[in-house]
């Protein structure tokens, strides 16, 4: 402040400068302190879900062959029950599933193991499914059958169980 | 008493089927293991009791596609490869379980599964480990 100035006029001065400098440190105090919302964390991961109904297996009478098909012609003890497959996943091109031919465990080993997935037809290879574009398959009918040349072409006596193994897998291409 | 007995087959069949029928469902995740240490979250999305082992296995191609042989490896081979606890356990219907893992230093490619017999089907979700150099080769 220049040193000419009369009292009266710094203290002119200073009450202009305090009206000029009253408003701003009026509205910083409006404002306050500042605020953060917190949200909790998420985990990104990539996931797959299956989800399976149990079917049952029925032989035919002859007992040559083993199935959950009751669409096969012959005459069959039991009741022949599909199984299915679901897969529900966040997986891209690169999610699999692969469904391996199934196990028969019995008195009498078969000679041939098949699956059937859908409205396909009965193979002893492993065969793989693509996922929809939304990461999902939908519910899919799997078959099995058996046969033997064994014991005369038939399945002993005895309790028979059949497994057929579904595997989901990411990074299948790699 | 033939009627009886008749009647009793009925039933057990009926439960045999309704057993069969039911849905089970299992999930995990991730689906690849990219830190040496971590943890893996196992669910059971189904209203049914399921038990799940957690299985390590190698690697196969099928179709060009890979994903994990058929047969687990020992124990004792598994142990060198990835420490899991607990391995073996029960889960609950809508129950998950996250099981810390550790991967032991320079490690072949393999898959650690989520299994579960489920009747007909036994479902294994699979979680891939890839050794260093596998994933060296993968960079541009």
């Amino acid at each position: 402040m220049p040193s000419s100035l009369t009292p009266l006029q710094r203290i002119g001065h200073a009450a202009l400068l305090s009206l000029v400098l009253l408003p701003s440190t009026s509205i910083a105090a409006t404002i306050g302190a500042s605020q953060t919302v917190d949200f909790s964390p998420t985990v990104v991961n990539n996931f797959c879900d299956i989800t399976t109904t149990g079917g049952s297996l029925a032989v035919e009478r002859k007992r040559g062959l083993i199935t959950s098909d009751s669409s096969l012609s012959g005459t069959f003890n039991g009741t022949q029950t599909l199984g299915t497959i679901a897969v529900v996943s966040n997986l891209t091109s690169a999610g699999t599933v692969i469904v391996d031919p199934p196990k028969l465990s019995g008195g009498t080993a078969a000679t041939t193991s098949e699956v059937k997935l859908g409205n396909g037809s009965y193979s002893s290879t492993a065969q793989s499914l693509n996922l929809g574009n939304d990461g999902n398959l939908p519910s899919t009918n799997l078959h099995v059958r058996f046969s033997t040349t064994s014991n005369g072409n038939k399945f002993a006596n005895g309790t028979y169980n059949a497994v057929a193994t579904v595997t989901c897998t990411d990074d299948a291409n790699r | 008493m033939m009627q009886t007995a008749k009647a009793l087959a009925g039933c057990l069949g009926a439960a045999v089927l309704l057993a069969a029928n039911h849905a089970q469902a299992l999930g995990l995740a991730p689906l690849l293991l990219e830190q040496r240490r971590g943890v893996l979250q196992v669910s059971n999305t189904s209203d049914r009791l399921q038990r799940v082992e957690l299985q390590v296995f190698r690697v196969r191609q099928v179709q060009g596609r890979s994903t994990a042989e058929l047969t687990p490896l020992p124990p004792a081979e598994a142990e060198a490869l990835i420490r899991l606890r607990p391995s073996v356990f029960r889960l609950g219907p809508g129950a998950s379980r996250v099981i810390a893992y550790s991967v032991a230093q320079d490690q072949p490619s393999f898959y650690v599964c989520g299994t579960s017999l489920q009747g007909l089907v036994q479902a294994r979700i699979c979680s891939r480990w890839r050794s260093v150099s596998a994933s060296a080769r993968r960079q541009p």
